[in-house]
């Protein structure tokens, strides 16, 4: 099987979001990668179902998420133990202080549902529509919208942001969620 | 006459995307739950956080294992030999519900 020069684009193009969704999903930088190479095995093995003109980039998500659900459901305590290894990969960030940050917000993320935190990242970060969500998903774009909705409480709740103003303020925490937008 | 154009104190598009969903949601959220949900200030700084956390690894751009991987693949080696973690049955799978053969391959293989 040969790969016509656009599908070999379209592939590279996509390998830094899809390693982003996997270290996401998965809290861990090797198995990331491992999921974004067989995902790339799967894609080529499989491109005769992909439909030109449809969205690669959500086709290849969908076949990332599957790998790691099924993984997960195999090895569910190991994915709840991360490691280092993660932080490791920042290690270039300039910031010290982002580090940290991002440390305790991955931490955070790494305590939500899988369904609630797959929605959150393809919604919140890796720019799809709730429609693209929904149909990587495989599940209704409201039940999308609702673990979108629950992940953001859930998050708040364990970086301790308050839901309402005029609830106890936790300065220390919302410093955190603030810092880079110059107000810390 | 041209002033009659320009009678619109705020363009109508721009006010729509601007304020539009975001009105819906905000008013939604006081009406139906006024302390359970987040201050959309606070939804946008959550929102930048996983944002950048996110772009961080994405601005990484594609590890040599991977440009090299694909280079093979486009040459039509490695399909199957360098596949991790696979019964490496060969059948075509679906990727819709579930990409990997699951237990049933492993069954098989077995």
């Amino acid at each position: 099987m040969t790969m016509s020069p656009s599908v070999r684009d379209a592939l590279l193009a996509a390998v830094p979001s899809l390693r982003a969704f996997a270290i996401s999903l998965s809290g861990n930088v090797d198995r990331a990668d491992d999921l974004v190479q067989e995902t790339l095995l799967r894609a080529m093995a499989n491109i005769d179902t992909f439909q030109p003109g449809t969205n690669m980039s959500a086709w290849l998500f969908t076949i990332l998420r599957n790998l790691f659900r099924s993984e997960y459901r195999k090895r569910r305590r190991e994915v709840e133990d991360t490691d280092g290894s993660y932080a490791e990969s920042l290690k270039s960030h300039p910031e010290q202080q982002s580090r940290v940050e991002f440390e305790e917000f991955r931490t955070a993320l790494g305590k939500l549902p899988p369904d609630q935190r797959e929605a959150l990242i393809l919604v919140g970060a890796s720019g799809f529509s709730y429609e693209e969500a929904a149909t990587i998903c495989d599940c209704a774009v409201g039940t999308i919208k609702s673990r979108v909705n629950r992940a953001r409480t859930r998050l708040s709740e364990l970086l301790s942001i308050d839901t309402a103003d005029d609830f106890g303020p936790d300065h220390t925490t919302r410093a955190i969620l603030s810092a880079g937008g110059g107000r810390n | 006459m041209p002033g009659a154009a320009k009678q619109q104190p705020v363009p109508a598009g721009k006010t729509e995307n601007a304020a539009g969903p975001d009105k819906t949601m905000h008013t939604e959220v006081q009406t139906r739950r006024p302390r359970g949900r987040l201050s959309r200030e606070d939804q946008r700084r959550l929102g930048d956080v996983l944002q950048r956390v996110y772009d961080d690894v994405v601005q990484q751009g594609v590890p040599d294992r991977f440009k090299t991987l694909i280079d093979q693949l486009g040459h039509g080696g490695a399909m199957m030999n360098t596949e991790p973690n696979h019964g490496g049955n060969g059948h075509p799978v679906s990727t819709g519900v579930q990409a990997r053969g699951g237990d049933k391959s492993e069954d098989e293989n077995r």
